[in-house]
């Protein structure tokens, strides 16, 4: 899909992919940004962190809609209005409550953790 | 804003061709902006309103759009008529993790650049908030915009 797709090596499909449609933003006429993200995958969570210069944190909207990530954040108005947004796709599972944001210096961190079942687990071997 | 008297000299008349010498040092900076910032932009897909430069006719006014930097990483000096800006970013996958997905880039500036008219240099004040970098340098009183009354003769 872009040229920085990057897919983890253990296999196919990443664990965040952003969406080729993009939702349109409802009841506005302001100018899109580009909203550039990086993705990043540890053992126990998925961290995203995402550039929105000039967002304050009661113009940013984070939602999350398994499989479905939203970011939208707004900043100025009138003609100067501008709307960052974008929807990832989220393949790996998710736990709804383990979700945490956080915005300082114009960047969003966002920390989604794994669903319980999912994290890795090691596996006592006993002798008998 | 006002241009230097030595410049009349040798407008060749005054038309639209004037007009637009008038304003030629701001394009000249805007190039001068483009070229300091243009690392940044080109490694975005589509290139961001990342800076803007305004003269709102008391003060030039700066703005660059510099998320995930801090008041630490910037050094902002300011000589004569000539502003130098330098600042980085650094972008590092945190230990541990897999990178999925990289499209904030690290970016790297340092550029002078001449302003078009003089400023008062103890009165420049920089601020960083929500990732956006304001530079606000007001003119020197000779390059305030001053409104010239016409009295009949």
């Amino acid at each position: 899909m872009s040229f920085f797709n990057l897919t983890r090596a253990k296999e196919d499909k990443p664990a965040m992919q952003p969406q080729t449609n993009e939702a349109q933003v409802s009841g506005t006429r302001a100018r899109q940004v580009p909203l550039p993200v990086d993705i990043y995958e540890g053992q126990e969570e998925l961290l995203l962190m995402a550039d929105l210069p000039g967002v304050e944190a009661q113009g940013l909207t984070v939602s999350f809609e398994a499989p479905e990530l939203r970011i939208e954040g707004r900043r100025g108005s009138g003609a100067d209005e501008r709307v960052y947004s974008r929807t990832f796709r989220v393949s790996e599972q998710i736990d709804p409550n383990g979700i945490s944001a956080e915005l300082a210096a114009g960047v969003l961190k966002l920390r989604l953790a794994k669903a319980a079942h999912t994290k890795p687990r090691k596996i006592e071997v006993r002798t008998g | 804003m006002l241009t230097r008297f030595s410049d009349f000299s040798d407008w060749p008349s005054f038309g639209f061709a004037d007009f637009g010498r008038a304003y030629a040092p701001h394009a000249q900076l805007r190039r001068e902006l483009d070229r300091l910032f243009g690392d940044f932009e080109r490694s975005t897909a589509q290139p961001a309103s990342t800076l803007s430069f305004e003269d709102d006719g008391a003060n030039f006014v700066l703005r660059a759009e510099v998320p995930g930097l801090t008041e630490n990483d910037f050094q902002i000096n300011l000589a004569g008529n000539t502003l130098t800006l330098q600042g980085e970013r650094k972008v590092e996958a945190p230990e541990g993790y897999t990178v999925h997905r990289r499209e904030r880039a690290p970016f790297r500036f340092a550029r002078s650049l001449e302003l078009p008219a003089r400023v008062d240099g103890e009165k420049v004040a920089a601020t960083l908030k929500n990732g956006v970098l304001t530079v606000t340098l007001p003119k020197a009183a000779e390059a305030q915009p001053r409104q010239i009354a016409v009295k009949a003769a």
